[in-house]
């Protein structure tokens, strides 16, 4: 069934074609032929009312009025102003409750121009359908951007980022829970900064981000939530070389740091100063988390240890091989087989290391009480740094960082395979860290590195978004069964696992006040927790106000991509073509009466 | 012979009127003076300037009499009565007169006995008496104005309303904290301007507290500790008290229900002097060719003051390897400048010291501030003037190998000698007790010398029983065999020269300590690191002995290691090994024996980290959840450690808020945040990465 118009169209041409036909067969003269082009015009004007052409129309433009809209902002020609709940009180503006019913109720709309700070989450869930336009109001002078410091080991160091809006020369300061400075930077123009602080006990501790003006004055106060973790069991380390002070001192951290370790150093002769009968075949492997051996007992190792070995990283055991001497063919080789492919590694560059804390005073709060006995001056912060050498390796992009120097150099670094990773480290005498009274440095390398390669665990651990701010909805993820949130005030809330969510476990939970939360999973070992901090509204405003904005950018930017370019069209009305048509057919009326009643 | 009697009673009437009148006229200045004394300082001073104002104003007195002579009176009566005929002189003549004179002496003297004496006197100077006393007491006036207005003590300030007080209870409405601090200090009375008081240690606290309504008692109690009672007065209930130890305190009434809001008394510590070299600019000078004296400047600088008097001690060490002699003397100096940072400058001639080449000479300043009780008296740096001693011969071609080594802490074993000599001699003198607590400082000062050379070696702890390579030579093998002795009849083999992997090891074992693993000592050379072991076994015994009372058996020790140290600082130069291992030296009776007995792989034992923070660590966990807390322990352990924590008065005021709000949240978290502050950072502590559940495990497994 061909389309109304086309059938419409071939009707009327060839009715006016008959007619036109008819007229100069019946006679042939100018009079006769403009009698014919009339009533081919007539037909046409006749297609025309019935189907009037398609008109390009401009439709209204919607602006929308948000949080801090201008006072004063007005519809112009062809706009039409709504206003949402957060928007201010404006003359002339319709409220809506949100801005799908702004949207029903003005279905004319052909754009959208978003005024204020931007939408909220309840605005951008859905597309708009139309093209939208924002331009963000200028940032809020004040913290609009923090980054709050990863899941943290006990003694480690950890770092925060943030951005601050309009306060140049001011500085960051980050203050301990109990109120005392441990870290401080002044802000340049850019506004980015990164602090840093150490971890002590286990569990949620809140720690405080001011910061100051040019003239010293507190500008804000926002609390940064820092979780350290303790291990649940202890991992399982074997430390297997030769005994040397590097062996010293790494099983001196070990048995600080609550690692259960197991030592083979074989001092020749058959002679082993570690623990009696440690062997590496598949079965020994299979209960350890990591093996740290040196490259030459790699090297010298037979081949069904170094088969073991190969099997059990593919398997999830983690590997450090510690560079003792240049690299060289063999040497790779046997790296190889563990899954490191990296070149290079016979040539020696200095480490930059970069001074343990920004003053005195913050490295004395950073180490915390000292033993009785430590004389004040012991390990100050002007003691010269030893002069480290690192081999320098070749990798490539499946080789990741664990340890870098103060200028990004690689000290060690991973490679996955399979399950597990194998890592190097290409210091050979990173123990003189210890000796120059940076322990602490040579803690946290191999806490690092150690970390990064260790077998992966399984225990408990929520994935929860870095700042939850009270009276937001934020999702909780990696939950199973029927884990519930108990609040700070004791009341519980059980959550509901979104099946839409899949896998990852995910449900929302919307907290009402601020506090320490904590999640509860019911499991087969019984229930276990994880405690989440939720920060007030007040101290974050500026940060919520920027990411309204970015998000409102970005949700804009995808209204105006979806839709196509050309503008909307309708068609035109038919009554001035109706008139044409019957001025036309009156004028043929007349015409044809006369040239019937007059001769030829 | 003169009917008229002495003259002088003819001029005690205008002496007297003279006198009194000058005492008039500047009386009121010495009473000025007297009260502007009394106004700014004590009654001493007010006393003195009233007893120095009345001798002076009598000796001025006198000499306003004095001045009325015989000549005055001659010359007053011939003025005042014509009827004299210019001859009172006559009258008052001292010596013979001639016959005329006689006539017209008599005939004069009749109309003089007619005179009044009383008449001749000046006349009061009434003027000058009205001002003189009108300034004086007007300028009294204004004195004493002053200083009652400087004295009224401030009204009491208001209190920050701490807790909701109910109807009818008492409820604190006005404060006043007045801080005198201990006169040595020579600080001025002040006025605190809140509760939280932070004063100089000894200082004097007294407070004004003002109730509405009023209580029937009140006191200050201090938070586990005793209460002082507040007397009522005038303006309101005080109370004093000497701030001798930090602590919190609160303010209670009879009457009173809510638990009041606990404040500081933190008492600032008098600092013992700092001393500071400032001449020579370096500790170690060389002494230049001929030169006959040295100059030393120390600065002495202290919180309040220095004494002026200070002690120098020049010790000198005389001549070179086993054969040093020690001399000690010492003499006082007087220091100038400003009393809180004093210069002591010291020239010193040298010929009597009778220095030779490698001979030093010590110079250390004793000063002692002005604290009392007990001021406190500190050892300053020592400067060393060092006799050169000869140049040791160069080695050709190792300049880029070779590194110059001369720690700068290589004199402090000398230290400890001269301690302990000093401590030797002064043996009769001292008690028991203090004996034993000198020696063992200087024990306590050997063993940081001792830790810190053992830097050098590698050495961590001293109480690991075991040598690092063990044999079977001691320990294992020894309940076998009973004990005997050379010479007892029967054989008992050489006794190897090296009977372990090498001798140092030996050496060791028998002095029953071990320095862990030498390996660790790369920058020493062999030589020079044996050497360092013998220093380091000789500090180990002399601090043995001085730990327990035995200074006379530890200075043979001590003197061996300073000659060890000696002999290390003339092996000027040093070569570093290579990195890596270093193996000990083949032991010939055991080689190519193919015998492996006696060799034991003993694992290598190691003490952990010995957290000593487990109370309030268990603390800070309990506080997370609900729970109860051991609030006594946390509080003896903070009060234990106050000196090593940074604010221990701020847990211990969280500790209280949470004793006296047992239920309150806010007061469990604030606790929880000031332990932060007191736990101990341990090692960084390893994380495992999570294994990205099962859906991780299988995506990961599918990679290859």
């Amino acid at each position: 069934m061909p389309a109304p118009e086309t059938l419409a169209a071939v009707l009327i041409a060839l009715a006016a074609l008959a007619a036109a036909a008819r007229w100069l067969l019946m006679r042939r003269d100018a009079k006769t032929a403009a009698l014919a082009a009339l009533t081919l015009a007539s037909g046409a004007l006749l297609y025309l009312t019935l189907f009037p052409p398609h008109l390009a129309v401009g439709g209204e433009t919607l602006l929308v009025a948000t949080a801090e809209t201008p006072p004063g902002t007005k519809a112009g020609p062809g706009e039409r102003l709504i206003a949402l709940p957060e928007a201010p009180r404006l003359e002339g503006a319709e409220r809506v409750p949100d801005l799908a019913t702004g949207l029903r109720r003005h279905t004319r709309t052909q754009a959208l121009r978003i005024l204020g700070r931007g939408l909220t989450a309840r605005d951008r869930d859905a597309a708009a359908g139309i093209p939208a336009t924002f331009k963000p109001l200028p940032l809020p002078r004040g913290l609009v951007r923090l980054d709050p410091p990863a899941d943290t080991p006990a003694g480690a160091i950890f770092a925060l980022g943030g951005e601050a809006a309009g306060m140049e020369g001011g500085s960051a300061e980050l203050l301990d829970p109990s109120g005392a400075r441990v870290d401080r930077r002044v802000i340049a123009g850019e506004g980015v900064f990164t602090l840093g602080a150490a971890a002590r006990a286990p569990g949620l501790a809140l720690f405080t981000l001011r910061l100051r003006g040019k003239d010293g004055a507190i500008v804000s106060d926002t609390p940064v939530p820092l979780r350290t973790l303790a291990a649940p069991e202890p991992l399982k380390l074997l430390l297997v070389g030769a005994p040397s002070p590097e062996a010293k001192y790494l099983r001196r951290w070990a048995e600080d740091s609550g690692i259960a370790l197991q030592s083979r150093l074989a001092a020749g002769g058959g002679v082993d100063l570690g623990d009696a009968q440690v062997s590496l075949d598949a079965g020994a492997l299979k209960d350890l988390d990591v093996v740290v051996i040196d490259d030459r007992t790699l090297a010298g190792l037979g081949g069904g240890s170094r088969a073991a070995l190969a099997q059990a990283v593919a398997g999830g055991l983690g590997v450090v091989v510690r560079m003792t001497a240049p690299a060289t063919a063999g040497s790779r080789e046997s790296w190889r087989a563990l899954g490191l492919m990296v070149e290079g590694g016979g040539d020696v560059a200095p480490v930059a290391l970069a001074p343990l804390a920004a003053d005195q005073e913050a490295l004395e709060q950073r180490r915390g009480p000292a033993a009785p006995d430590v004389p004040d001056d012991l390990n100050a912060l002007e003691d010269p740094a030893p002069d480290l050498g690192r081999w320098t390796v070749k990798a490539g992009a499946d080789f990741v960082p664990a340890v870098t120097d103060a200028e990004g150099a690689v000290i060690a670094g991973w490679q996955q395979r399979g399950q597990g990773r194998a890592g190097l480290w290409t210091l050979a005498n990173s123990f003189a860290l210890v000796l120059s009274g940076q322990e602490e440095r040579y803690y946290q390398w191999w806490s690092a590195m150690v970390s990064a390669v260790a077998r992966p665990g399984r225990e408990f651990r929520a994935e929860v978004p870095p700042l939850v701010i009270a009276g937001e909805r934020t999702a909780l993820c990696g939950l199973t069964g029927s884990p519930r949130v108990r609040a700070p005030d004791g009341a519980e809330v059980a959550l509901a696992i979104d099946p839409a969510a899949g896998p990852r476990g995910c449900a929302t939970y919307w907290p009402k006040a601020e506090g320490v939360h904590t999640i509860i999973q019911p499991g087969k070992e019984g229930e276990r927790s994880f405690a989440f901090a939720v920060l007030p509204a007040a101290g974050l405003d500026a940060i919520a106000k920027r990411e309204t904005a970015e998000a409102t950018a970005r949700w804009a930017a995808a209204q105006s991509a979806s839709q196509p370019r050309g503008a909307p069209e309708r068609r035109g009305p038919a009554w001035p073509w109706l008139l044409g048509w019957l001025a036309l057919s009156a004028a043929l009326w007349f015409a044809e009466h006369r040239w019937r009643v007059s001769p030829a | 012979m003169s009917t008229i009697a002495d003259f002088t009673d003819w001029l005690a009437p205008a002496r007297r009127r003279a006198a009194v009148d000058t005492a008039l006229v500047w009386a009121p200045l010495v009473l000025v003076l007297a009260t502007l004394g009394f106004a700014l300082g004590e009654a001493p001073a007010a006393i003195a300037a009233l007893v120095g104002g009345s001798l002076s104003l009598a000796w001025a007195a006198r000499q306003a009499a004095d001045r009325l002579d015989r000549h005055w009176l001659v010359r007053r009566l011939n003025a005042r009565e014509t009827a004299l005929e210019d001859s009172a002189a006559l009258v008052f003549a001292a010596g013979d007169l001639a016959p005329m004179e006689r006539l017209q002496v008599e005939r004069i003297a009749a109309r003089v006995a007619a005179i009044d004496p009383a008449s001749l006197a000046d006349a009061w100077s009434q003027r000058r008496i009205a001002i003189a006393w009108a300034m004086g007491l007007a300028a009294i006036a204004a004195i004493l104005v002053w200083q009652a207005r400087a004295d009224t003590p401030p009204p009491l300030a208001p209190v920050a309303p701490g807790t909701a007080a109910a109807p009818g209870e008492p409820r604190l409405t006005g404060q006043r904290v007045r801080i005198v601090p201990p006169a040595y200090t020579g600080l001025p009375p002040r006025y605190a301007d809140s509760l939280d008081i932070r004063a100089p240690q000894g200082s004097r606290i007294e407070w004004t507290f003002g109730f509405d309504p009023q209580p029937r008692a009140a006191a200050i109690q201090l938070v586990g500790g005793q209460a002082i009672p507040l007397a009522r007065g005038a303006e309101g209930w005080g109370g004093a008290l000497r701030l001798d130890i930090p602590s919190l305190y609160r303010v209670t009434a009879e009457g009173m229900r809510a638990q009041q809001p606990a404040y500081r008394l933190e008492p600032i510590a008098d600092e013992p002097p700092q001393v500071r070299v400032i001449e020579p600019a370096s500790g170690l000078a060389t002494m230049t060719a001929g030169q006959r004296s040295w100059r030393v400047v120390f600065e002495a600088a202290d919180d309040y003051a220095v004494d002026s008097l200070a002690r120098v001690t020049i010790t000198t060490a005389i001549g070179e390897g086993e054969n040093v002699r020690f001399s000690e003397r010492s003499q006082s100096v007087t220091g100038t400048g400003d009393p809180r940072r004093r210069r002591f400058t010291i020239d010193l001639p040298l010929a009597p010291y009778g220095l030779q080449p490698g001979s030093d000479l010590v110079v250390q300043l004793t000063v002692v501030d002005t604290r009392s009780p007990g001021p406190q008296a500190v050892r300053g740096p020592g400067v060393i003037l060092r006799f050169p001693p000869p140049k040791p011969t160069e080695v050709a071609g190792l300049d880029m190998m070779a590194k110059q080594q001369m720690p700068a802490y290589f004199r402090s074993q000398r230290q400890v000698i001269i301690d302990t000599e000093a401590l030797i001699r002064q043996r009769r003198s001292l008690s028991a007790d203090e004996f034993m607590v000198r020696s063992d400082t200087i024990g306590v000062d050997q063993r940081l010398l001792r830790l810190r050379y053992g830097q050098f070696m590698g050495m961590e702890a001293e109480e690991t029983p075991k040598p690092p390579l063990p044999v079977s030579d001691k320990d294992d093998a020894a309940p076998a065999e009973p004990e005997h002795h050379d010479g007892d009849g029967h054989d008992h083999g050489t006794a190897p020269e090296s009977p372990v992997f090498g001798s140092l090891g030996n050496v060791l074992a028998d002095y029953g300590h071990t320095h862990d693993e030498s390996e660790a000592a790369t920058l020493l050379d062999p030589d020079t690191r044996a050497l360092l072991k013998l220093a380091l076994d000789a500090m180990w015994e002399a601090e043995v002995n001085l730990r327990t009372g035995k200074p006379e058996a530890a200075l043979p020790f001590e003197n061996k290691a300073l000659d060890y140290i000696k002999r290390i600082q003339q092996a000027t130069r040093i070569y570093l090994p290579r990195v890596g291992t270093q193996i000990p030296p083949v032991d010939m009776t055991r080689r190519m024996t193919g015998k492996r007995e006696g060799i034991v792989g003993r694992g290598a034992e190691l003490t952990p980290f010995a957290i000593e923070d487990a109370v309030p660590a268990t603390a800070w966990r309990a506080l997370a959840s609900p729970g109860a807390i051991d609030l006594v322990g946390l509080d003896r352990w903070v009060r234990s450690n106050a000196a090593r924590l940074r604010d221990p008065l701020a847990v211990l005021a969280a500790i209280d808020g949470l004793r006296s709000a047992p239920g309150s949240r806010a007061a469990r978290e604030k606790l929880r945040a000031q332990l932060w502050s007191v736990l101990t950072r341990p090692p960084a502590q390893v994380r495992r990465r999570p294994d990205g559940g099962d859906m991780g495990r299988r995506y990961t497994g599918a990679l290859r």
